[in-house]
């Protein structure tokens, strides 16, 4: 029997609140989740759910007002609660690095492109700025951007967004990390871009085991190249599952609901698309019971009263819902 | 039918090494001798390259960015004879919902007035503002609680959903909207492209859908044009575009989909590297990456030719 290899990030019981109107809300509730060498692991699930907040925790660069209430982080068996900020800094730079989900603001207006692609690899190689230059250009004709030597001296707002998203993704990789944490990293990309990026993502877990933690809305990318799948909901994990699994038989209705609302190449323009009835709850209140009932096609009665716990369904498979609790028969 | 905007040849050139305050260098031409036609009540979905000159485009086609050559007639008026009171109100009747919705939101001001902004900026005097801008969020599917609070205080989706609710607001007879839904949760697409598709029926929109989904341009967009490196490289009907696809690049594009069924592999068709400065002036502007790429392509730029009736091709070997 092959051991099981140690997991390189472990996120666990994770619950996050941020300040609103003065007052503490709590946003993520109990995430728990792991991330092996050489994975990809898919994010996905609502608009507003704590995928973004979920993984600023993990870099420890949460918003102000935002904290950790309780559960934590191991990143190869370390707390990442007990390193002080600049052992912080070193794993931010080498060890995970994040692919942030808006470019214009997590780049510097004013510096000039090669200044900041530069930069990771001045502070954690020891590079000079002139021998760091050509690292520069080959990371960005990596992510499929030519002419680069002109590029590395413009500005952020000489480029077109997709561009710029495609330089998070080379400054995110400039090092070599153990882990990259990207939010909606391919937004601006057409599909050819796309895949190629994802491509030389591939390229980079196989050689040295590199791991990818992916927050999307694309489930075709998901289906195409995630091994882990996560769904969120209100601040909750609703469904973990590897990803071949998840397409197949997901587990959670709201799992369900969401890849109903695919528009298939198949949908009749004009005719509407389906989506889920209502709103989802807002983190203000916090009624009893599933957060997903007032809108769950499968509600039963238990379902208002009370909040289902993660029921284990299968080897790393877990649902967040009573019907997926052992026994359950409709 | 009459057409709500016509652009007729632009062509936009930037500075290649761009500093901020340089002049001179080389120039680099981002939107290269553009034509198209909407019609009033249509929607027309832009795809292509990143990089292709999209979102240049769509400035243009709001007077954000003058051209350097050719016209941009918007909604009967020809945008370089406005004054600027002229073009504050023609770009009343048009609004935009920019790629980067967060550096488009003043971060100092509450969603409730942000999603007014538009309608105070045109001097529009507002009865029951609060009303107004709630209704405005219940489209987009936010509720009333948003208007007291701050754009940082929003996930990426929710302030995408902001900046399609301020859009709305002044009731525009075109709406562009640049790369509106990929930040969205997948049920949250389906909605805002049933509003948009709600709005077009009741009010008459037009819409210009920039976008990388392709089977969302496929489900929303009445007309697609494909770009790359600054042109237009195929035009049809999107019925007929995904139907009869000509163009290589177009091809390319179409394979290049992920599937949402991970038993079906996505296999992209054959390309080929670049040459990284990319083709000559002379050249058509694909040859360097295309796969059927031979002597002719790199010897003359292909013209526009109208295969079908309605559909049309940049590529000279349309016939072989
Ligand atoms: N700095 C903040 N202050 C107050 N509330 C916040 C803050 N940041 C996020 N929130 C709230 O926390 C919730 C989770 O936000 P988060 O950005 O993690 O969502 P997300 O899952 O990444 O969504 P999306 O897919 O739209 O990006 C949202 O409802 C948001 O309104
Ligand atoms: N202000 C500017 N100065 C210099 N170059 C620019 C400027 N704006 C755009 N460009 C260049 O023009 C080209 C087209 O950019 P544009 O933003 O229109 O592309 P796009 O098709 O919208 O791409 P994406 O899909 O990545 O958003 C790019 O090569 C870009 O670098
Ligand atoms: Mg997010
Ligand atoms: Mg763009």
């Amino acid at each position: 029997m092959t051991e099981k290899p140690a997991p390189l990030l472990e996120v666990r019981d994770l619950s996050v609140s941020v300040s609103r109107d003065g007052a503490p809300t709590r946003i993520l509730r109990g995430v728990n989740y792991r991330i092996y060498p050489g994975e990809t692991l898919a994010i996905v699930g609502e608009s507003g759910s704590g995928k973004t907040l979920g993984a600023l925790s993990v870099v420890r660069l949460l918003p102000p007002g935002a904290k950790i209430d309780s559960g934590g982080v191991l990143y190869g068996g370390k707390d990442l609660a007990s390193l002080s900020e600049e052992e912080l800094r070193e794993v931010r730079g080498a060890g995970i690095s994040m692919v942030f989900q808006e470019p214009m603001t997590s780049l510097n207006p004013v510096l000039t492109i090669g200044l900041q692609l530069a930069e990771p690899l001045m502070e954690h190689k020891g590079l000079s700025y002139a021998q760091a230059l050509p690292a520069c250009a080959g990371l960005l004709e990596k992510v499929g951007i030519t002419d680069a030597k002109n590029r590395l001296a413009q500005y952020p707002h000489n480029f077109s967004g997709g561009m710029r998203q495609r330089v998070m993704i080379a400054m995110a990789l400039a090092c070599g990390p153990d882990l990259v944490i990207a939010d909606e990293p391919t937004t601006a990309l057409d599909v050819t871009v796309q895949a190629q990026i994802l491509d030389l993502v591939d390229a980079l877990k196989k050689e040295s085991g590199m791991a990818l933690a992916l927050i999307t809305h694309n489930l075709g990318i998901v289906a195409q190249r995630a091994d882990y799948v996560l769904v969120f909901y209100a601040g909750r994990v609703f469904e973990r599952a590897p990803a071949a699994e998840f397409f197949k038989s997901p587990a959670n209705p709201y799992s369900r609901a969401l890849l109903n609302s695919l528009p298939r190449w198949s949908d009749k323009p004009g005719e509407p698309l389906k989506t889920i009835e209502g709103l989802p709850p807002s983190f203000d209140e916090d009624p009893p019971g599933c957060p997903f009932a007032p809108r769950c096609p499968e509600v039963f009665e238990k379902c208002r009263g009370q909040e289902p716990p993660e029921f284990r369904t299968g080897e790393r498979r877990a649902s967040k819902c009573w019907r997926s609790e052992a026994g359950f028969e409709l | 039918m009459p057409a709500i905007l016509n652009v007729d040849n632009v062509t936009k050139r930037y500075r290649k090494a761009g500093g901020l305050f340089s002049s001179g260098g080389e120039l680099f031409t981002a939107v290269d001798g553009v034509s198209l036609s909407l019609e009033m009540n249509t929607t027309l979905g832009i795809v292509g390259e990143s990089g292709s000159g999209k979102t240049t485009l769509a400035k243009l086609i709001l007077g954000i960015e003058k051209p350097d050559s050719g016209r941009v007639v918007l909604d009967g008026k020809e945008l370089s004879s406005l004054s600027s009171a002229g073009l504050r109100k023609a770009r009343r009747g048009a609004q935009m919902v920019f790629q980067d919705p967060y550096s488009s939101l003043d971060p100092r001001m509450k969603v409730g007035d942000l999603v007014l902004e538009p309608l105070r900026a045109a001097g529009e005097k507002i009865a029951d503002g609060e009303k107004t801008a709630a209704a405005l969020l219940e489209k987009v599917g936010l509720k009333a609680d948003a208007l007291r609070r701050y754009p940082h205080e929003f996930s990426g989706g929710q302030r995408q959903r902001v900046a399609i609710a301020r859009a709305l607001a002044t009731g525009p007879r075109l709406i562009l909207a640049d790369e509106p839904i990929s930040s969205l949760d997948i049920s949250i697409q389906a909605q805002i492209m049933n509003l948009l598709n709600e709005l077009k029926k009741e009010l008459g929109i037009s819409y210009i859908f920039i976008s990388h989904d392709l089977a969302a341009v496929r489900y929303l967009c009445d007309f697609v044009a494909v770009m790359y490196r600054g042109c237009v490289v195929e035009y049809a009907s999107a019925a007929e575009l995904f139907r009869d696809t000509r163009h290589p690049y177009t091809r390319l594009l179409l394979s290049a989909v992920p599937d949402p069924d991970p038993a079906r592999k996505t296999v992209l068709e054959e390309r080929r590297g670049g040459s990284g400065a990319g083709p000559g002036p002379q050249a058509c502007v694909f040859s360097d990456r295309c796969p059927r790429a031979e002597q002719a392509c790199l010897g003359g730029r292909p013209g526009y030719e109208e295969i079908t009736p309605g559909h049309f091709v940049r590529c000279c070997r349309t016939h072989t």
